[in-house]
């Protein structure tokens, strides 16, 4: 891992929501402050458990996030790639980092220290007020995505995840029009517990319906409200006195990449991930 | 924690919760002084999804339902909370609107603290906002917690995993030791669930069986939420193994 002093690329940051909207003078804090750190493919930015020493945000490369749960059972919660904020438990003293975030390319991203967010607080203490936007923004979206899940199929889970991604890389990147997912079907079918095989049956017809267009290692989607608002089609009656069809049963959906990630098989190599 | 003009019931409902009774006591103090009382009757709102967060609060008797829209006119209830759930965790945002709709499942009494009272405690002291952004980080944590468990979990291990985190949630905001009375009914974790009635009271009866839960009326006791958060392994390996026509699977995995 290197680290350089250099100043990195404000275009990336300002186009990050969270960023673009702190006070300026904040910013430029944040920014002097701050290090270029660089990662190679496979290192780990963060580790599960290990206290947070710093809060980044990717300028180059993509970085996976990976929570090993109970049990030691590996699970990926998200792929990020520029603009992407990792770190945001910072905000609090004294707090383990949730997530293992691994580079799952070479990684460039700025970095600031504990150390240099204490300071940054300590000397005006309403700079805290901008960092603390980050956990508020996070929690309306998972709050947003949980409350969206129940009965849907995963069909349905699949379309709520791909217009959240989406979303994300919108706020991140100030994406307008089509916004592209650099993300791999083997990733995806993890994130929503779905064999390889179902998932790329699934974005084809997503990709028929006109919802998304399917690339190597790509999957664009064209309008991400369209996308969530098409997951509702295909959701479950649940109303009482119905007899709600099930979700689909992992062992028959997805029994390849399931029994990889419940362990004793091994097989697959595991790059951590760990962000906050 | 001395504050004579909260009654002493409504005191050991914030002396009980793990957020409030961690706090310095001098917030303690501000926030109870800033704060009103108020008072919902059953079926009224407390507030409505993208309305203006107008408040940090926390139910000190009775039980609210949250409730998250979507599509036109779909809605799944998202949590019920009762006695030590805070609610309005954005409150600290400025411009803030509400997640959910907040519904009074019976009749409500909470501790308000409205964003413009807890903008003059921020404004006074800046740092109080680090406790304050404690809850929407505690909210996310167990949020990407059970994002991270989800994919591949089956409906029994769904459920398995959905009754511990309120349980384990239950025990931090009311204080509890031991086994934990959920006040929900099967209708609402239904709808947290996405399964039909039948289906849950199925499913909760198989886990009754298992020795995890007691069913009553409007109440599951969950006698040890660390054993039944373990079992949704055993559901998931048991799911795997046999597929979802089982109707225990945890019990045979």
């Amino acid at each position: 891992m290197n680290a350089s002093p250099s100043v990195p690329s404000f275009d990336v940051l300002r186009r990050n929501a969270w960023f673009a909207a702190l006070p300026t003078s904040l910013q430029e804090s944040i920014v002097r402050d701050s290090t270029i750190r660089a990662w190679r493919r496979g290192e780990a930015l963060q580790r599960e458990g290990e206290p947070i020493g710093a809060l980044g945000i990717v300028l180059s490369g993509r970085i996976r996030c990976v929570m090993r749960g109970r049990r030691d059972r590996e699970s990926l919660v998200h792929v990020g790639g520029v603009g992407c904020v990792f770190g945001w438990g910072l905000v609090q003293p004294d707090v383990r980092a949730l997530l293992t975030v691994t580079a799952d390319t070479s990684v460039r991203a700025l970095v600031l220290p504990r150390a240099a967010f204490e300071r940054l607080v300590e000397a005006d203490p309403r700079n805290f007020r901008g960092f603390a936007a980050l956990p508020l923004e996070l929690m309306r979206t998972l709050f947003r995505y949980l409350g969206e899940l129940p009965g849907l199929p995963l069909d349905g889970q699949l379309r709520v995840r791909l217009a959240d991604l989406a979303a994300r890389v919108r706020a991140e990147q100030r994406v307008d029009g089509p916004i592209e997912l650099v993300l791999s079907q083997a990733d995806l079918a993890t994130m929503v517990g779905m064999s390889r095989q179902r998932l790329n049956q699934r974005l084809g017809e997503l990709q028929q319906q006109g919802l998304v267009h399917v690339g190597f290692r790509r999957i664009v989607v064209p309008d991400p409200e369209r996308l969530r608002a098409s997951a509702d089609d295909v959701r479950a009656d649940v109303a009482p006195g119905h007899a709600a069809p099930e979700r689909v049963a992992p062992a028959r959906a997805a029994p390849e990449h399931v029994a990889k990630r419940d362990g004793a098989r091994g097989g697959r190599d595991r790059r951590g991930a760990s962000a906050r | 924690m001395d504050a004579p003009f909260l009654p002493a019931p409504y005191l050991e409902v914030l002396r009980r919760n793990a957020w409030f009774s961690a706090l310095a006591p001098s917030l303690q103090q501000t926030i109870v002084r800033h704060a009103t009382i108020r008072v919902w009757r059953r079926g009224e709102a407390l507030f409505r999804e993208d309305e203006p967060v107008r408040g940090l609060g926390v139910v000190l008797s009775g039980r609210v339902r949250f409730v998250v829209r979507h599509g036109d006119d779909g809605e799944t209830v998202a949590h019920v909370g009762g006695v030590g759930c805070w609610w309005g965790l954005n409150a600290p945002r400025r411009g803030a609107r509400a997640i959910s709709t907040a519904l009074a499942d019976g009749r409500v009494q909470a501790m308000v603290l409205s964003t413009e009272a807890l903008e003059r405690i921020v404004d006074a002291d800046p740092l109080t906002l680090r406790a304050f952004a404690e809850l929407p980080i505690l909210a996310a944590e167990r949020m990407t917690r059970l994002i991270g468990e989800l994919p591949g979990l089956n409906p029994d291990a769904l459920l398995r995993a959905r009754l511990a985190d309120l349980a384990a949630r239950t025990r931090t905001e009311a204080g509890l030791q031991g086994p934990v009375a959920l006040t929900i009914s099967q209708a609402d974790l239904a709808s947290m669930i996405g399964l039909s009635r039948q289906r849950l009271n199925q499913r909760l009866r198989a886990l009754q069986d298992e020795g995890l839960v007691e069913l009553g009326f409007r109440r599951i006791v969950v006698f040890d939420p660390i054993a039944l958060r373990a079992s949704v392994a055993r559901s998931r390996r048991g799911w795997l193994r046999d597929g979802p026509r089982r109707r225990v699977p945890a019990a045979v995995g």
